[in-house]
Order: structure tokens, then sequence, then C-alpha cells
């Protein structure tokens, strides 16, 4: 077995002809993570039931049950619940919290007879683009150690890149899942808000917030999208997903590309010349390119960073050292909210919670939350004219590679990473991140390249058209 | 958009967070620099006079129907519990 060209699709053949048994499977996913998690720091746990659940796996097989994902060793990312296993959402508070219930998501998985390998790291509760904020150490990005995995489910991009799991699931709140992906060269899909259910993924923009997976291939990313997706009753905001194709193979596709907004400051050449290429050949692949306005697309980072923490300072409201988690001893009540919160919270979740403190105060509402909250309409209208003229709309992943670890000193300058990514979250669009090569960093191993990575973003609900796409994008 | 360093005193203690008398100074100057760059929400401006009605945003409700036999969740939840007395919450006191 060549765990390096393994895909889920492949696995699933090996395993369904009896070539390959799924502890075999597991078990060489267990030798990789052993082999390079020191290295890497990819996973904070290795869940020991590991061979158990592929046991339990082989039997669905043997008795001609086996579902697309049975079997198939995949990566959690840490602020997703799987009931009486630990998940920290990789902060200090919830250190030693072991989840009270299953989330959805990992439950569908776990019917069809996935195997979970273990919790994989994260920007603590998903805040922030790079891993450095997770409490427990950065992940290493695994074409080059030097840099970041991204984030905040730089664990997940960095187990599939680095064969530690065949696939994983993320979040996605404004890129946690497509920024890790493009820095590590793997696909990461970012769902319709809605279409996977939240229940049993730790909050933190309640608004914005999606499960998504993070794959070797397009293929993938939809075998699990179509296992996790779908109307959850514990869920309110969940979507009944249509059975009808929003695909029109028949007429051609039409793709947009707001070149106005590759032109502002901070894209890197290599992204720009790397990006010059993809459309080119999307060109050659027979699709229709067209140069479109978004006018207040440039806006969206703003209004993204006004309404992500003010939902963050909501939902992060719950940890109070009371209930469960980390509970600093203090003199009164009042003491222990704050020491709890003051040493259990990391420094840019304190940041966060501030900030978004700030824009609802009563005398700031209306200068940032309220009119964040109609540039978002502003934003939703724009994307809805623009999707009457093109299919997708296609933009880099990111504006610059992965970054040296350390590198970046300021909030505001990691934010601005985000900026081609949080507009799908602001309009609750699927995106998805495909791998679209790799640039060489000067004064660094000419060997080792960093990965690079195109967006694509469609109508609400039309993973489809995403998926359909992707293929023919990366040849599958 | 400045802020003041008993501005982010007062934000600290609304959001009942500790923060280290040391650390107000960066904090101060980092949500400065954050505000400063959300200002640019104000200038978004649709072209039409039209509103834009988002269609997708409705309250959901459902009957209280169907309630969960008590108990059913009770020890995994306390076990969680960091401070107790039997199966109550322990917490200092309040005043």
């Amino acid at each position: 077995m060549e765990i390096e060209k393994l895909t889920i699709k492949e696995a699933r053949k090996l395993l369904d002809s009896k070539q390959l048994s799924a502890q075999e499977l597991s078990e060489n996913y267990l030798k990789n993570i052993e082999a390079k998690n020191k290295d890497l720091n990819v996973y904070l746990e290795v869940y020991d039931d590991v061979l158990q659940q592929a046991e339990k796996a082989q039997k669905i097989i043997n008795d001609g049950k086996s579902k697309d994902l049975t079997g198939i060793p995949l990566a959690i990312k840490d602020n997703i619940l799987i009931k009486g296993k630990r998940v920290s959402g990789a902060s200090k508070i919830l250190e030693n919290y072991k989840a009270t219930y299953t989330a959805t998501a990992t439950q569908k998985l776990i019917d069809q007879g996935a195997v979970f390998l273990g919790r994989v790291n994260m920007d603590e509760f998903a805040m922030g683009g790079s891993t450095e904020n997770s409490a427990f150490g950065v992940t290493k990005n695994p074409c080059n150690p030097a840099h970041v995995a991204g984030g905040s489910s730089g664990g997940s991009a960095a187990a599939v890149s680095a064969q530690m799991a065949l696939g994983a699931l993320g979040s996605d709140t404004g890129g946690s899942v497509r920024e890790p992906a493009s820095f590590c060269g793997v696909v990461g899909l970012k769902p319709t808000y809605g279409s996977v259910s939240r229940y049993g993924l730790m909050a933190m923009g309640s608004s914005l917030d999606i499960i998504g997976p993070i794959t070797k291939t397009v293929s993938d990313a939809e075998i699990i999208f179509n296992a996790i997706k779908g109307k959850d009753v514990f869920d309110s905001t969940s979507i009944t997903f249509p059975t009808s194709s929003a695909l029109k193979k028949e007429e051609k596709i039409t793709i947009g590309v707001p070149y106005h907004i590759l032109e502002q400051e901070g894209i890197s050449e290599d992204v720009r010349k790397n990006f010059d290429e993809s459309v080119a050949k999307i060109k050659d692949l027979g699709f229709e390119i067209k140069d479109i306005k978004l006018p207040n697309i440039d806006k969206s980072l703003a209004i993204y960073y006004i309404i992500m923490p003010a939902e963050v300072s909501s939902n992060m409201a719950r940890f109070d050292g009371i209930r469960y988690g980390f509970s600093a001893d203090g003199a009164d009540l009042l003491d222990v909210y704050e020491k709890s919160k003051g040493q259990g919270f990391g420094k840019e979740v304190r940041r966060r919670i501030l900030l978004g403190t700030y824009v609802l105060s009563s005398g700031y509402y209306d200068t940032y939350y309220g009119k964040a909250m109609s540039a978002r309409k502003i934003i939703s209208k724009e994307f809805a004219e623009a999707f009457k003229n093109v299919d997708a709309i296609l933009t880099p992943t990111t504006p610059s590679p992965a970054w040296k670890i350390g590198e970046k000193t300021s909030p505001l300058e990691s934010y601005l990473i985000d900026i081609f990514t949080v507009t799908a979250n602001i309009v609750g669009a699927p995106a998805i991140s495909l791998p679209s090569g790799f640039v060489k960093i000067d004064g660094e191993d000419q060997s080792v390249g960093l990965p690079l990575g195109i967006q694509f973003m469609s109508p609400h609900m039309s993973e489809d058209l995403l998926f359909y796409i992707g293929k023919k994008f990366l040849g599958e | 958009m400045a802020i003041s360093n008993e501005e982010i005193k007062k934000l600290a203690s609304l959001a009942r967070i500790h923060i280290e008398e040391s650390e107000i100074e960066d904090l101060r100057s980092d949500m400065s620099a954050i505000l400063g760059y959300l200002n640019q929400v104000k200038s978004a401006t649709l072209d039409t006079e039209e509103e834009f009605e988002e269609k997708t945003l409705r309250n959901v409700m459902r009957e209280d129907v169907e309630p969960i036999e008590s108990g059913t969740y009770s020890a995994e939840l306390i076990s969680e519990f960091p401070n107790k007395s039997g199966d109550y919450l322990k917490v200092k006191k309040i005043l």
C-alpha cells in the first residue's frame, strides 16, 4: 500500500475487495502518527480505541454492509464532540473536559463505521489562522516545518497532508477550513451555512460557523460532505438539502473573477502569478471566465471582524469556571469568574471577547455592530446579483502562502490573511479551496515549496457545482 | 479609533475577565489598530435605494413536547462540575 497515493475512494475499493483490512489500514496511520507527531504537533490525542473501532468496521465490511466511510481513518478537530472523549477546543479552560454528548456530524460518521484516530490541534476555540493560538503549541506545516500549517483547522489540514489521516473534519467561521487546506496543499470545503448541523461543534460565531471536510481530493470531500449533511432537530438553523442537482451540465459554466480585489495591497506576486496560471488552466478546461465587480467586497473583512467577535463575546460567556472546565480559586463568585476566564483563556480569545464587548456596548452598537449587520445584507445582495450572471466566483484562497512560525506579530496583520475567505461565511455560501501549485521561498531550501490554493464560491446549496469544477481542475 | 486604558479595564470588567495591569497597554494599542481598520465598514453602500430583503432568516419554533426523562444526562454533567457537594454545584459566596 502506498499511503501517499491513497484516497478515501481508493481505500474503499481495497477494503471492500478484502485486499486490506480496516485494522491494517488504521495501523498504518497510527504508525505514521507515531513517527511524525512529535515533530509536527498535529494530534493532541490519539484515541486508545482506534483498533477496536477498526475491528467493528471490519465486521460491517464482512457482513457486506459497508458504506462510503466504513473503516476509513479520520482525524477530528478538537472542537467537535464525541461522547466520553476528551475535547478541549485547544484551550486550557477545557483541558480536561470530557464530552457529555456526540456531535451530529460525528454521529453520522460513527454510524457509517468511520474510524476516528484522534483529535487534532487548532487555534484556541478556532480563533486564528495558524494554530499559533493553540494552548498546546503550534502545528508545523508538513510541506515545510519552519512554516505554519494555517488555521484554525491547522491540525486537520496537516493530518491529511502528512498522511496522518485519510480525511479530517474541520470547522470554518471565516476561512478556517480553506486557509489551512491551501497552506498544506489539500482540499478544504466550507459547505453552505446550515447544511451540516452545528450540534456538538463548540460555538464561535454562530451565524458563521460550519463543519467541513479536509481531504486529498474533491471526490473525497464530496464523500464526507454527503455523509455529514442534513437537517437536524438539534440545530434549528440546519437546512434540508435538495436532492435535485444545481448543476446544469448542458450549459457552459461561467466563472466570475472580481479582478478589482486582486489589485489591492498585500497580495503576494507569487499568489497573483499562480492565480493567473490557474485562470488560464480553467479556461483551457472549457469554462468561461468573466471579469465581475463586487463593489463592497473590500469591506467584508471589516464586517467579519465586527460580527464574529460580537458573537464570540456572547458564546464565550458560558466558560465561567462553574459548570465545567478549568476553575480558578477566588475570594468570591465574581473573583472565580474573572480569574477562571483570565487564566483559562489565551490572549487572542480574551482580545476577541473584549472587542466583541466593545462593538456591542450601548455607546458603539450603532457605529459598529448595527452598521456591520446592514453591510452584511449589502454584500449578500451583491452576491445574489453576481450569481445571476455567473455560476461561480473565483479568487485565490489567501493573499500569501503559509508564513514562518512567529513571523506575524500584530493581530491585525494576521486578520488580513482572511481577506478572500470571510465573504463566503458572511453570505452563507459554499466555497472550496483547491491546491493550485507551489511557490519557492527566497532564502529557503529550494527543493521544498509552499503550497498555494484557489477558492471557488457558488450560490447556496450548490456544492455539486463546486465538486464538478473542482474535479475538472484537479483532473479527477 | 483610539481607545483608552480605562476603557480596556471597563470592558474586561463587563466581560468578567481578569486582565493583568501589564497587559493593558498592549491590548489598548492592538484594539485601537483593529478598531481603526473596522471603521471602513461605515463606507459600505448599496448602489440602489431598494431595500434588500433577506428571505432566508426566520425564527424556528417547535412545540415543547416529549421531554427527556429527568436524570437521563445528570451523571455525565455532574461529573464535569469543578466543585460539588453531592449532586449539587458548589460555588463561592456571592456577596
